[in-house]
């Protein structure tokens, strides 16, 4: 997935990347990524957010999260057991490249939700010493450091991060009383070092560790504020890739992912530690024929895991064979066909496909229309969580179409996206007869809407520019099935998935000062399947003023800036503190 | 074109980013009854939001009035309603995950009263001196509570997880949820002073009109080899228990099974994946009493007069359930929505 960018460029037609797949994207030369922050202020996504430094978890276009994806450097992050990754763990040390693929198709594999792609985009430098340090005023401390040092051969890069604080934001409780948030501090650091080597002009080794440990107090809930749960997790994450860049044998990587929780609770007397350990050979493959390429990529995995809800550790066993196969008909004219196969612990699974066609009315404007299926094998708690796991389980199935348009010129871009996506055999846990809970096969989902983005640049002078930027997104996921007899929730909108999402930016910059408005709709989000309980919609205004000064060989750079504005009293999760109006100062110093 | 597109995006921006703020508000609850008679239902609520209630409903004329303490109180009722107690004219709602006692007026549904800090609280015995003695889930303590004057007065240890419990004779009587015995506990001294042993995980239980004690033992399904259900008759003079019934279907064990007994106490009803009831004086004789495709039964009670059976349908547990009545010719009268996760019934 790291060469996803390269692999997907179109070999022997004009040089046009296919943005029709990427929704946005985004590098972070400079201080930390918060994905989490990324996707709220730059996206239409919507997060399950629990709160600042709390759990958070992706819906892309009415999927769940364990349907969407997250890679790291080419590798699936997800945890094997959840089939999902906690968003508030991902605060990325620079330079990172991310990119939103909210169809679900990337190189390797076909998911029935969205993907998001993180890889480390080393650049030949010469020696550069970065800090940044960011407060908050609800007594966080976020700082980094990071050092890029190499030659035209051989590029290193460290970096350092760190959290603290106690998080205790203002919100409004049931009383309408403006209090601060307890129990909800929260510590992590993270590591990495990247070295990567270029042994000719197309060869390259490249070697990425990404190590994070996180103790967290869990925020209580607004009725119950007087809860004290506390989760403490550490990751390491190693990617080594060889690539070449022209020849039959693209590339070969080694993958090794370690996760380990512990979660506890003291009142209800939970103490649960679980974990896991993913490892990975990949290798891709291309053959260039004329007109048509051929790309063929394969994964071994092995994945162990345990957990105190579990018999006895589990292991999986998993093979992935990617085929794609990819023609340009004409100079407007491009298809591509991917095949993908997997084959987990003995059995084959119903294999992906996916069919595009993309038609370029112009050098800045095509068309494409996207057709396919999409099958996601359930994950380890599905399978093994005792009590209530169901062996039986079979894939979630998922028949997708995309109609994406998509313009862009020197002072406006403009990208509107149809989808429509029918997931069958939909994983519902459950309770059985009683008060076990338990997962089956059952639901039926049908999602579909649009999304459109607009992008213009009012003013374009050396010293002052102005731009705006708006999205749009509209989702329509509905249950299409009952699953009793007695079940209310056919026709209505799934639970947490907001059918109207909206965000404006206004970016001014003048010389060294910048100045950003940024704007955020929600819509109303239903938290009962019957639609009888819902949340209210709410309107999040943030303003951030920045200024960069030059002093001798140092490039400091402050930014100021306020988050809901407005003071709005709201919930992404029911029950679940959100801050009110906030503040925050940012340093960065480059040298 | 371009101009076109253009306007297209701008106006699809403004209109999403101001017009779609006008979406209505959550439906406000029905205006509360203030009535002397009628059934409260017991909506126990989904995990995770403060969303238990209560619902009232008039036999006579079909009526239902949901979220009446809501609507009385202006505030929600609490996370979790575990169970419930008429005591006085006054009704005792146990909230689990809110860890408190609620006192309510059964007239209007007002709040009178509120003891808190009893963390996983799940049922509650009172005895002749309106001491109360609430178990805790997963917990090995009893809380002892005085309802006259709304404090804890001490936090009894006791050698298992204890769930349902009653006061008979001068004694407190234990389910030990995870074992297979009846603990008896003496209220003059607080301590243990018998056990009867009865089947595994005994977790429902109640008095018939003789005093006989029936006991409903939910098995253990995940133990290797699994434990069926069962239902235990015990004499409290002997200290004697039997099994009247096991059941064979693995399948339910350690669902939520309920038992519920008749006005005349002589007639005791269960519901598993269907309702069964059976005679006291002929209790092998079990009559498959209702059933219904595609149901999750759940709360159970028997209206004393009527003997007419109420039966709640917790749906996925998450939406607005359904209650059932049904005459005790086995014909179902009416059914009507209440809130989330009807699990039990209490009658004015």
């Amino acid at each position: 997935m790291s060469a996803q960018s390269d692999i997907d460029t179109i070999v022997g037609l004009r040089v046009v990347d296919v943005l029709d797949w990427v929704t946005k994207e985004d590098s972070i030369p400079n201080t930390w990524l918060d994905v989490k922050d990324w996707l709220n202020d730059r996206t239409t996504v919507f997060l399950k957010d629990n709160g600042p430094g709390q759990l958070s978890s992706l819906s892309i276009r009415g999927a769940s999260a364990s349907q969407s994806a997250i890679y790291w450097n080419g590798l699936e992050i997800d945890n094997p057991m959840l089939g999902q990754l906690d968003m508030s763990q991902l605060q990325m040390i620079s330079p990172t490249h991310i990119q939103l693929f909210e169809s679900g198709v990337v190189l390797p594999d076909i998911h029935i939700g969205g993907v998001i792609n993180l890889s480390t985009k080393l650049r030949s430098t010469k020696r550069k010493l970065q800090f940044a340090t960011k407060i908050t005023d609800y007594n966080v401390l976020q700082t980094s450091l990071d050092l890029s040092y190499g030659s035209d051969k051989t590029i290193l890069h460290t970096g350092f991060f760190f959290l603290t604080g106690q998080n205790n934001f203002r919100y409004k409780n049931y009383g309408f009383q403006e209090v601060r948030l307890e129990h909800a501090a929260t510590n992590s650091w993270s590591f990495t070092q990247s070295v990567a080597h270029k042994f000719t002009k197309d060869r390259s080794l490249q070697l990425d560790v990404w190590l994070r440990g996180q103790a967290r107090q869990i925020a209580p809930r607004i009725s119950q504020p007087f809860s004290r749960s506390y989760q403490r997790d550490n990751n390491y994450r190693l990617a080594l890739s060889y690539s070449q860049d022209h020849s039959f044998f693209k590339l070969l990587r080694i993958g090794l992912l370690k996760d380990s929780f512990f979660f506890s609770d003291s009142s209800i007397q939970i103490f649960a530690p679980s974990g896991s350990t993913t490892r990975s050979l990949e290798s891709q493959m291309r053959i260039l024929q004329g007109q048509t390429t051929w790309d063929l990529a394969t994964e071994f995995k092995y994945i162990s895991a345990f957990a105190d809800n579990y018999i006895q550790s589990v292991r999986r066993k998993q093979i992935r064979i990617t085929n794609k196969i990819q023609r340009a008909w004409s100079n407007h004219f491009l298809t591509d066909l991917r095949f993908v196969q997997k084959w987990v612990d003995g059995q084959w699974i119903q294999p992906s496909v996916h069919l595009r066609n993309q038609y370029f009315i112009s050098d800045n404007t095509f068309l494409s229309l996207n057709l396919g299926r999409a099958i996601r094998i359930p994950n380890l708690n599905d399978l093994y969580w005792n009590p209530g796991g169901n062996p039986s389980l079979r894939p979630e199935r998922s028949w997708k179409a995309n109609l994406a348009y998509k313009m862009k010129n020197t002072h406006f871009g403009f990208r509107l996206s149809i989808f429509s996506y029918l997931t069958t055999d939909w994983i519902l846990w459950r309770p059985g007869s009683g008060a076990i809970w338990s997962p089956i096969n059952i639901r039926q989902v049908w999602s579909r809407g649009l999304n459109q983005q607009f992008d213009l640049s009012l003013i374009r002078h050396k010293t002052l520019s102005v731009d705006i930027s708006t999205a749009y997104e509209l989702v329509l996921a509905t249950s299409q099935k009952k699953i009793l007899l007695t079940d209310q929730s056919v026709g209505k909108q799934l639970i947490y998935t907001p059918k109207h999402k909206a965000n404006f930016i206004l970016t001014i910059n003048r010389r060294a000062a910048s100045f950003e408005l940024n704007t955020r709709y929600t819509g109303p989000v239903l938290i009962s399947p019957d639609g009888s309980r819902s949340l209210k919609s709410y309107l999040l205004v943030d303003l951030q003023y920045q200024r960069q000064f030059d002093i001798g060989s140092f490039d400091l750079t402050t930014a100021f800036g306020a988050k809901n504005m407005t003071n709005v009293n709201y919930q992404i999760v029911s029950d679940r503190a959100m801050p009110l109006r906030n503040y925050y100062l940012t340093i960065l110093l480059n040298h | 074109m371009m101009f076109t597109q253009k306007r297209f995006s701008v106006f699809w921006s403004l209109i999403l980013l101001i017009g779609l703020s006008c979406t209505k508000d959550d439906p406000q609850p029905d205006m509360p009854q203030k009535t002397d008679s009628g059934v409260i239902v017991l909506n126990e609520g989904p995990f995770g939001t403060p969303n238990a209630s209560l619902s009232l409903y008039d036999p006579v004329s079909k009526l239902v009035t949901n979220e009446v303490y809501k609507s009385a109180n202006g505030e929600v009722l609490g996370e979790i309603l575990q169970s419930a107690y008429l005591l006085d004219g006054e009704l005792y709602a146990i909230l689990n995950v809110s860890g408190k006692l609620e006192v309510i007026d059964t007239f209007d549904f007002s709040s009178k009263q509120q003891i808190t800090d009893l963390t996983n609280a799940r049922y509650m015995a009172v005895t002749d001196t309106k001491t109360a003695y609430i178990t805790t889930i997963f917990g090995s303590s009893v809380y002892k509570v005085s309802l006259s004057n709304g404090i804890i007065l001490d936090t009894l240890s006791v050698p298992a997880w204890t769930e349902d419990i009653l006061y008979q004779n001068n004694e407190i009587i234990l389910t030990d949820r995870s074992g297979s015995s009846l603990l008896l506990i003496d209220p003059g001294t607080d301590l243990v002073t018998d056990t009867i042993s009865v089947g595994r995980g005994p977790s429902d239980m109640l008095l018939d009109k003789q005093g006989q004690l029936w006991v409903y033992c939910a098995g253990d399904a995940w133990s290797m080899p699994p434990v069926a259900a069962s239902i235990y008759r015990v004499d409290l003079t002997t200290r004697s228990a039997q099994r009247i019934h096991q059941f064979d279907d693995i399948e339910n064990n350690g669902n939520r099974a309920q038992l519920a007994i008749n006005g005349t106490k002589d007639t005791i009803y269960l519901t598993r994946k269907d309702i069964f009831r059976f005679a006291t004086d002929n209790p092998r004789a079990l009559d498959n009493f209702f059933s219904r495709e595609g149901s999750t039964f759940y709360g159970l009670g028997v209206d004393p007069l009527s003997s007419q059976v109420y039966v709640g349908d917790g749906v996925d547990f998450v939406q607005n359930g359904l209650v059932y009545r049904i005459s005790p010719q086995k014909q179902l009268i009416d059914s009507f929505a209440v809130g989330v996760l009807p699990n039990g019934f209490l009658f004015k």
